[in-house]
């Protein structure tokens, strides 16, 4: 009976549109928080691609550079500095060999020996990517070396077509027989070394450090404690992260310029995305008001059942209960009506955005489906405590 | 359950109101008495009633019942005594329009479950309202209202009736059957009556008659 009392008996119109509007307002927020949520995971993906984790940097070669005799590279105040930038998790130099060397690769089968002066280097273990198995080094054990991949892919797709040499791939690269021939201080020592792996990340030819540590020690001609790194790698949880980037231009550090590149492209959809929630926001604020308003028009037009209900001796939290009851179901299936949508949008705009590269997954995040019931929530309380007073004022 | 009035005048009388046994001086109405209140318009008999059963607070004076001044009433006590002490039949009836007889006199009814069904029909019955138990309120003419609102002012249990005007559009033989049920549904609670006239014909069967 209080239903067909406190409810509106007429006005289903009004409740549609209430419905809508609410509904509405509720997306408009939740679909642009599931995108900027999907984009997020997307940035912070480990793929190389978009977001590398690591970032080579190096020191810009300039002409007064060039003009001094002296080698260019980090002081230990200045990757100090780096290391305190925001999202900088560590950073390690490159050491390199401060000794003559060449390496000889001989692949047989008529393919020509390669032999070329050597630059070796090597970072702490930890930042390399496709670690080898016998990534190890004594005195004695053959020297694992890791190649860029690029090196491979040069001789393989430039310098083998153009020579009319055979193409090798990188397990018959692995198995060739390589030396490192040391020619320091008087001394030739030559060192059995094979290629142990590839790498995407550093475009450089890693060693084991340990290796480079005693060559260092024992045919360095000069005191290579003085030795500036030229190179330092740098893993950050987040390199698109705009203070660090700002931080690496000013200091004029090179890297990766693609690497740069797609820390602008993420730095837009960020700001998209944030415009795209605030506007979300600033909808649901105006859809609340529309709820609000409405909540208000029940009760206006039910004052005379209200106060009379009253009178008749029912509590005010009698009727506040029935009403909590009404606007609860009003808005939870607001909610659901809004879920079963972004459930619905999700998978279709997944596929839109794979027309454009991008790889979205097509659920729905959690954090998505929480704040749509916290906002709900939100509707809930504020009209359900303007209700109470409307009540008592009666 | 006594009502005592302490020096209570409505704020809207202040000043209008002279030589009188309740508007500023000390009255007790007592368990079970029953007062017919004449008047002529505008005097505050509705005023009086409202005031008693907690509807309007624009007054000086206090009105102590049960040891406790009202005015400090909270809401649940105020629904407390609505359920259970104090019963009343408003002057402009306060039915729901597009409910039905039956279902307004229910609505009230259920708060304590006075009454069965079937002496909630006995009444009407006596009222000569039965048949129009299943029609909308807003059809029914005023005196059938009044009749309809009587009844569901009897359907809880109390200790005080306030009637305000409650015959004014009916005939006096309907006057008289309404009349009776009232006085009996008092007797059976051993409660009191407040009932408010503008000086019709009903003068018989009270305690006590103020005019104000």
């Amino acid at each position: 009976m209080l239903n067909k009392l406190l409810f509106l008996d007429r006005g289903k119109l009004q409740l549609s549109i209430v419905i809508g509007g609410t509904l509405l307002g509720l997306l408009l927020l939740l679909i642009p928080l599931q995108l900027f949520l999907d984009f997020r995971e997307l940035l912070t993906q480990k793929t190389d691609l978009l977001n590398p984790q690591y970032m080579v940097l190096n020191k810009e070669v300039t002409l007064m550079g060039m003009a001094s005799d002296k080698k260019q590279g980090f002081s230990l105040n200045e990757i100090d500095k780096l290391k305190h930038q925001p999202s900088v998790e560590e950073i390690a130099p490159f050491t390199s060999n401060n000794f003559y060397s060449f390496g000889v690769l001989g692949f047989g089968n008529g393919v020509p020996d390669f032999q070329t002066d050597l630059f070796l280097e090597s970072v702490p273990d930890k930042f390399l990517d496709n670690l080898p198995s016998n990534w190890q080094w004594q005195p004695g054990n053959d020297i694992p070396i890791i190649l860029p991949t690029d090196f491979i892919n040069l001789y393989n797709f430039s310098f083998a077509a153009t020579h009319g040499l055979p193409q090798v791939s990188k397990s018959v690269v692995k198995m060739a027989p390589f030396t490192i021939v040391v020619d320091s201080l008087g001394k030739k020592l030559e060192f059995k070394a094979h290629i142990a792996g590839f790498s995407d990340r550093i475009n450089t030819i890693i060693v084991p450090l340990p290796f480079l540590e005693y060559g260092n020690k024992s045919f360095s001609k000069t005191d290579n404690t003085e030795n500036k790194p030229g190179k330092i790698i740098v893993k950050s949880n987040d390199p698109t992260n705009a203070a660090l980037t700002n931080y690496i231009a000013r200091c004029g550090y090179e890297t990766n310029q693609e690497l740069l590149r797609n820390a602008r492209l993420a730095g837009v959809l960020r700001v998209v995305a944030f415009a795209l929630s605030l506007l979300g926001i600033l909808i649901v604020i105006l859809s609340a008001t529309g709820f609000f308003q409405f909540a208000q028009l029940v009760l206006n037009r039910k004052s005379y059942e209200i106060k009379t209900l009253l009178l008749l001796g029912f509590y005010p939290k009698t009727i506040w209960r029935y009403y909590f009851k009404i606007f609860s179901i009003i808005l939870s299936s607001v909610f659901v009506l809004s879920i079963i949508v972004i459930f619905l949008f999700k998978p279709w705009f997944a596929e839109f955005a794979a027309n454009y590269g991008f790889e979205l997954n097509d659920g729905v995040s959690g954090i998505t489906i929480i704040s749509g019931i916290v906002v709900v929530f939100i509707y809930l309380f504020a009209t359900m405590a303007n209700l109470w007073r409307e009540i008592i004022r009666s | 359950m006594k009502i005592h009035f302490e020096k209570v005048i409505p704020i809207p009388l202040q000043g209008f109101v002279s030589d009188n046994k309740i508007w500023n001086t000390n009255y007790i109405f007592d368990s079970g008495k029953h007062y017919l209140i004449n008047a002529a318009s505008g005097k505050g008999k509705t005023t009086l009633l409202s005031i008693i059963y907690g509807l309007r607070s624009d007054y000086e004076g206090s009105i102590i019942i049960d040891k406790k001044v009202t005015s400090t009433h909270s809401y649940n006590d105020w629904a407390l005594l609505r359920q259970a002490k104090f019963s009343i039949m408003f002057q402009d009836l306060r039915l729901f329009p597009t409910l039905t007889a039956l279902e307004n006199i229910l609505l009230k009814n259920n708060l304590t479950h006075h009454y069965s069904h079937e002496v909630i029909i006995q009444m009407a019955n006596q009222l000569d309202v039965a048949n129009l138990l299943q029609r909308k309120c807003e059809t029914l003419s005023l005196g059938q209202q009044q009749r309809i609102a009587l009844i569901r002012s009897v359907c809880q249990p109390f200790e005080w009736l306030l009637l305000d005007e409650p015959f004014s559009h009916l005939d006096m033989r309907n006057a008289n059957k309404c009349m009776e049920l009232v006085t009996l549904e008092c007797r059976k609670r051993n409660a009191g009556l407040i009932l408010t006239s503008l000086g019709e014909y009903i003068q018989e069967g009270f305690d006590e008659k103020i005019e104000i």
